[in-house]
């Protein structure tokens, strides 16, 4: 995926929105939350025995005879976490869906390794997580999207290694049964930044009357009978909105960011519009 | 519109039973979702009984509806009045009498042509018209030309085959000229046609039909369609009858022969029968093909006489049954006045070796033999023949000659028919100053003539029996013979009784012009048969038209019964019933269409119909496997 030309296109144009105070990182190009060794000033503080004498502000000893130490920003560079679902429901409605996930999953570690950090991919299914690095990020093309665990059972089973401070984001259609607040609770608690990034192909944003039809759960297999008409299609648009209302409203909460994409619009369109309106990506 | 089979609507029963289907037991295609939570939510929610939900209208559903409902046209086979154009059908039937035979179980093939005809009716478009044509020597229209077959049914109804052999050709005739281009030639009969083809390709040959009726293989019409409804079956049958009567004993004498056209020995009983009293009785036996004649004598007086004929299996019932008439004696009253004795004697000893005559006075009697020296007075009732001398004059006897030959004779007139005068030396010939007409000559001179000029029936022989061995020769009882039988057929009534079928029957109402009494007469004159009347020309000789009917014939001049004659069905070939086979041929070609046309427009209608509905079926298999 790394070589995909539109995640390439992307990654040239535009830079991670990451917030002015990543939580935690290895020293690098952002500032840090906690002090460091940047030259930006931040505070004074009285010295304690440990302190870098270095650092002492031998004029504020003169003027205040007490030994201040002058504090500085710390520059890290951000551990990026994208979590990928790789459950089926990330197959239905076409391919363009798993596409496009897999392009923001390639986009945003390329731009997160441009930025010093040490993107990682994690593909959430069936069983233990594993953990793609950088080097293997090339498998992201080849996952097969076949889990039938959703998204938060895998979470709640802790079958997903969250690492601490680390940015965040979550690929997903966000389309199984879950409570959003405990999720997005669960996603968000040690995270320096989470971003919820849902993919849903047009047919799921924006379905069409279809007269009756056997529904086919494609994760669960349950079915139910169902005559997709107009007033079905609205009932199903104000629960999806409710959803997607439920997840805003938490991620606020949680200072965290939500956004919903439809697929089939395609990556550059993504990317241009809302991902930067979302304030995810911005221009480089 | 309608439909030429009703019952294909049935199948719109299907329509309900469908929409019963999709309504209770919905087959929804399938739809692949993720998040079905987001779907079903209220759906899933539970509600104690059968909930009653609108109908959906999916593409299955109508699609199966159009299936259905196209099915059940297709079935129905329905007609559009303005997209087919009326077919002429033209029907020749075969009126032959074996048409009318029965097998010992089953319908006669009478009824199994109009059962074949019946189903052609019904298959044609609607609009259609039918014209049928019963054969025989003179083809009858039985109904049409072109009217509708409801019209034509009770006229079917009434046909009763009944005629002798006769030739098909001038009913195809007829036939052909009514078909026209877009009609239809149909031909049902109970033989199967000549094995080669048509009047264009065959060459020609009068071959046998099955039943041996010579029909040209040329003859038949190639647009022609054959159908026949015969079968084989065994007969017995009257094939002669007559009956004579003895005016000297006043008995009558019955003679029948029955012929067994059989493949096996047939027991019979013959009865005869004066209304209800049996006359006679005879049993007996018959070989395979075997025949034997019988006879019966009969008391005068009986006047009408029932024969009847009995056999198991046998297949034809009209020629079982024989009606005879009893003869009338036609006594001719004659007269000799001559004055030579020789002369009478000589016309004396032949009239008296003649039946059926009597003598009587020159006033009375209808022939008179006089001398030829005077004219008789006119009168049309009396005939005259005048013997020579012409004249009794010395001079002109001795001027006569005596002619020994050559003699030209007019074989055309009855009364020289049998007449050679081989031999015969013709004496005492004078000239003939009447007007005649001569009817035997030698050079110029008339030896045998035919009054002209009055009223009178008069023959002239311009001869002198004494210097004639005429008299001595076998022509001579033949001349006099003829010549009371001429007499005897102008006498008023019926010069037979008992008839043929499809015979002449000639009835003289009257000798002469009648006079004023018979042609002012107001009262009509009729010929009754079975309760039916038929005007007759009042004439003298009236000529009745073949008869197509068996049975007793009465002419009524007003009230009266002036004539009462029999009509019976003796055809040996017709009561052949040995070589009868089912067929068809088809015909060859169209009357006056082009050798590749449509039928039917209708099965392409329907083909296309079945096309729509098997595209329906796939559609809604698509529909259903896509979901």
């Amino acid at each position: 995926m790394l070589n995909d030309p539109e995640v390439q296109r992307a990654a040239d144009t535009y830079l991670l929105g990451l917030p002015r105070t990543p939580a935690a990182g290895r020293s690098g190009e952002l500032l840090g939350r906690g002090t460091g060794s940047s030259l930006e000033f931040q505070e004074y503080r009285e010295y304690v025995p440990g302190d870098d004498i270095r650092h002492l502000d031998w004029g504020a000893y003169a003027r205040s005879d007490t030994l201040m130490v002058r504090l500085f920003r710390e520059e890290i560079s951000p551990k990026t976490e994208i979590l990928l679902d790789a459950s089926r429901s990330m197959t239905s409605g076409g391919d363009m869906k798993q596409r496009i996930a897999r392009q923001l999953a390639a986009m945003f570690a390329l731009l997160s390794a441009r930025l010093g950090g040490r993107p990682v991919v994690v593909p959430v299914a069936d069983g233990p997580a594993v953990t793609l690095g950088l080097d293997a990020l090339d498998r992201v093309g080849s996952l097969p999207f076949a889990g039938r665990a959703n998204l938060a059972e895998s979470l709640q089973d802790h079958l997903v290694p969250l690492r601490r401070q680390a940015v965040r984001i979550v690929i997903s259609d966000f389309l199984f049964p879950h409570d959003p607040a405990a999720l997005v609770r669960r996603l968000a608690a040690d995270a320096s930044a989470l971003w919820l990034v849902q993919v849903l192909s047009e047919w799921e944003a924006a379905p069409t009357a279809l007269g009756g039809r056997r529904l086919n759960d494609i994760e669960t297999d349950a079915q139910a009978d169902l005559v997709l008409d107009r007033q079905a299609v609205a009932s199903y648009l104000e629960r999806l909105g409710a959803l997607q209302q439920e997840l805003l409203r938490n991620c606020r909460r949680a200072h965290a960011t939500f956004v919903s994409l439809v697929a089939d619009r395609g990556l550059p369109s993504l990317c241009r519009n809302d991902l930067c309106a979302a304030g995810i990506l911005r221009i480089a | 519109m309608h439909f030429a089979n009703p019952w294909g609507l049935l199948a719109l029963l299907a329509l309900p039973t469908i929409l019963i289907i999709h309504l209770y037991h919905r087959r929804f295609p399938p739809l692949v979702v993720a998040g079905l939570h987001l779907w079903t939510s209220e759906t899933r929610q539970t509600i104690a009984g059968r909930r009653r939900e609108k109908l959906p209208v999916t593409a299955s559903l109508l699609l199966e509806l159009a299936a259905a409902f196209l099915l059940a046209v297709v079935l129905s086979e329905p007609h559009y009045a303005g997209l087919n154009d009326a077919v002429h059908l033209v029907a020749v039937l075969d009126s032959s009498a074996s048409m009318s035979a029965r097998p010992t179980a089953g319908m006669s093939f009478r009824d199994a042509a109009i059962g074949e005809f019946e189903k052609r009716a019904h298959g044609l478009p609607r609009g259609s018209v039918v014209t049928i044509i019963l054969s025989g020597n003179r083809p009858v229209m039985l109904a049409g030309p072109a009217v509708a077959w409801d019209d034509a049914k009770p006229l079917l109804q009434a046909w009763q085959p009944h005629s002798v052999r006769h030739s098909f050709e001038p009913a195809w005739d007829l036939g052909l000229q009514l078909v026209e281009k877009s009609g239809r030639l149909l031909f049902i009969t109970d033989q199967l046609p000549p094995q080669s083809q048509t009047r264009e390709e065959g060459k020609l040959a009068e071959g046998d039909s099955s039943d041996g009726t010579p029909i040209s293989r040329r003859s038949v019409p190639d647009q022609m369609e054959w159908v026949s409804v015969g079968r084989r079956l065994d007969n017995l049958a009257i094939s002669a009858a007559r009956w004579t009567f003895d005016a000297a004993t006043g008995k009558g004498q019955i003679f029948l022969r029955v012929q067994n056209h059989s493949r096996q020995p047939m027991k019979f009983q013959i009865i005869g029968r004066s209304a209800t009293t049996i006359v006679f009785r005879r049993d007996g036996q018959l070989t395979e093909l075997g025949a034997a004649s019988f006879e019966a004598e009969v008391p005068g007086g009986l006047g009408r006489l029932t024969v009847e004929l009995s056999a198991a299996d046998d297949g034809l019932a009209i020629d079982n049954h024989v009606e005879l008439i009893e003869p009338q004696a036609r006594m001719v009253t004659l007269a000799v006045s001559h004055p030579q004795p020789d002369t009478v004697r000589s016309i004396r000893r032949v009239l008296d070796a003649l039946p059926e005559v009597q003598m009587g006075d020159a006033a009375t009697a209808r022939l008179v033999f006089a001398a030829a020296g005077s004219l008789p007075e006119s009168n049309p009732v009396r005939w005259w023949a005048g013997i020579g001398p012409l004249s009794s004059e010395p001079a002109a006897l001795e001027a006569a000659k005596d002619l020994a030959g050559p003699y030209l004779i007019d074989k055309r007139q009855p009364l020289l028919e049998g007449v050679t005068l081989n031999g015969v030396v013709w004496g005492g010939v004078q000239p003939v100053e009447y007007d005649v007409t001569p009817l035997v000559s030698s050079g110029n001179l008339a030896l045998v003539s035919q009054l002209n000029g009055t009223r009178t029936i008069g023959f002239v022989f311009n001869i002198d029996l004494a210097r004639s061995n005429l008299a001595e020769s076998p022509d001579w009882p033949i001349l006099i013979s003829n010549l009371v039988e001429l007499r005897r057929e102008s006498l008023p009534g019926l010069a037979r009784w008992n008839y043929r079928l499809g015979e002449d029957v000639r009835f003289r109402l009257f000798e002469g012009d009648g006079g004023k009494e018979n042609s002012a007469a107001s009262d009509s004159l009729k010929l009754l048969h079975d309760g039916k009347s038929k005007p007759v020309a009042r004439i003298s000789l009236v000529e009745l038209p073949p008869l197509d009917e068996t049975g007793v014939y009465e002419i009524h001049d007003g009230q009266t019964v002036v004539g009462r004659f029999a009509v019976n069905f003796f055809d040996a070939e017709e009561s052949d019933l040995r070589n009868l086979v089912p067929g068809r041929r088809e015909a060859s070609t169209q009357a006056g269409k082009p050798s590749v046309s449509l039928e039917n427009p209708y099965s392409w209608v329907s083909l296309a119909l079945l096309l729509v509905l098997t595209g329906c079926v796939f559609g809604d298999w698509f529909v259903l496997k896509r979901g």
